[in-house]
């Protein structure tokens, strides 16, 4: 069942769809939020209450972007009222954890590290479109900027960690 | 396609989110571009990289679908039963907008007491 139709039955209170839809999307979710946050504790509860708001919210969607750009706006949503502290977390600082060195190779710490440089708003546009796979435009809905400002993230995001990673 | 415009859609090429129209015209370009030639391997290599870092990210924790039941589902898909016929633990999670009060009893040969207000 695709994304659309799963999120029409979950407007209808189907709890079943809504398990399949939490299954397809809460990890990404977090992980969206863990890189743009940068704390987990608070990446876990943006996770949660952007669950709860798609639950919600399922009524509401019109189809007209893809289920992916609308989840992730509405993530970024809570990531930012939880940032303002308008949530019931107060601010927290970003925690810069030590990735575990047993985890992973070595590249792959090198590659963690690289994207701790980047700005907030470039790391976004790397995860969205890189592992994410949303197109300029997806992102663009996102982060409610214009392409143009997209494209130009994306841009100097790479050249940072071509610097980094290839010097 | 210009060499600008086929910059801007490698990096949608190698985060495999590309038209498959686009995907013909760059290809079509790649081909007879060394310069761009070089750049689409680059960022096919970065993204390969960014994506294996993405996913030694940890998995979120069990309990939040749990929390995410009790403020969604409610009580009827949240019913966990624990233990024998002798003792059983029966956690009953609640939905309300400003929290997630979960109730519990233990049974003891029948006989419900109320234990838990966590
Ligand atoms: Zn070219």
């Amino acid at each position: 069942m695709d994304d659309r139709e799963l999120v029409a039955r979950v407007a209808r209170g189907d709890g079943e769809a809504f398990r399949e839809l939490y299954a397809r999307y809460a990890d990404r979710v977090f992980h969206y939020a863990l890189t743009v946050l940068r704390n987990r504790h608070l990446a876990e509860e943006v996770a949660q209450e952007t669950m709860v708001a798609v639950w919600r919210g399922a009524g509401r969607y019109e189809g007209r972007s893809q289920v992916s750009t609308w989840i992730f706006g509405i993530a970024r949503h809570q990531a930012f009222h939880l940032l303002r502290g308008e949530g019931k977390s107060a601010r927290e600082p970003e925690e810069r954890e030590e990735p575990d060195p047993t985890a992973g190779a070595e590249l792959e710490v090198r590659v963690r590290r690289a994207l701790d440089e980047l700005p907030p708003d470039q790391r976004e546009v790397v995860f969205l479109a890189f592992y994410a796979g949303l197109s300029y435009a997806e992102i663009a809905q996102v982060q409610a900027v214009p392409e143009g400002t997209v494209k130009s993230r994306m841009f100097h995001a790479k050249r940072k960690l071509a610097e980094v990673l290839r010097p | 396609m210009t060499c600008d415009r086929a910059r801007e859609l490698i990096p949608l090429y190698a985060g495999r989110s590309l038209s498959d129209l686009d995907r013909g015209d760059l290809i079509a370009h790649v081909v007879g571009c060394e310069a761009c030639q070089g750049e689409l391997v680059e960022t096919v290599r970065l993204a390969h990289e960014l994506r294996a870092a993405f996913a030694q990210l940890p998995s979120l924790p069990k309990g939040t679908w749990i929390s995410v039941v009790a403020r969604t589902l409610g009580t009827t898909l949240l019913r966990v039963e624990l233990g024998s016929e002798v003792a059983g633990l029966n956690l009953a999670v609640g939905t309300t907008k400003t929290g997630v009060p979960i109730r519990g009893s233990l049974s003891i040969l029948g006989r419900e007491v109320p234990v838990l207000r966590i």
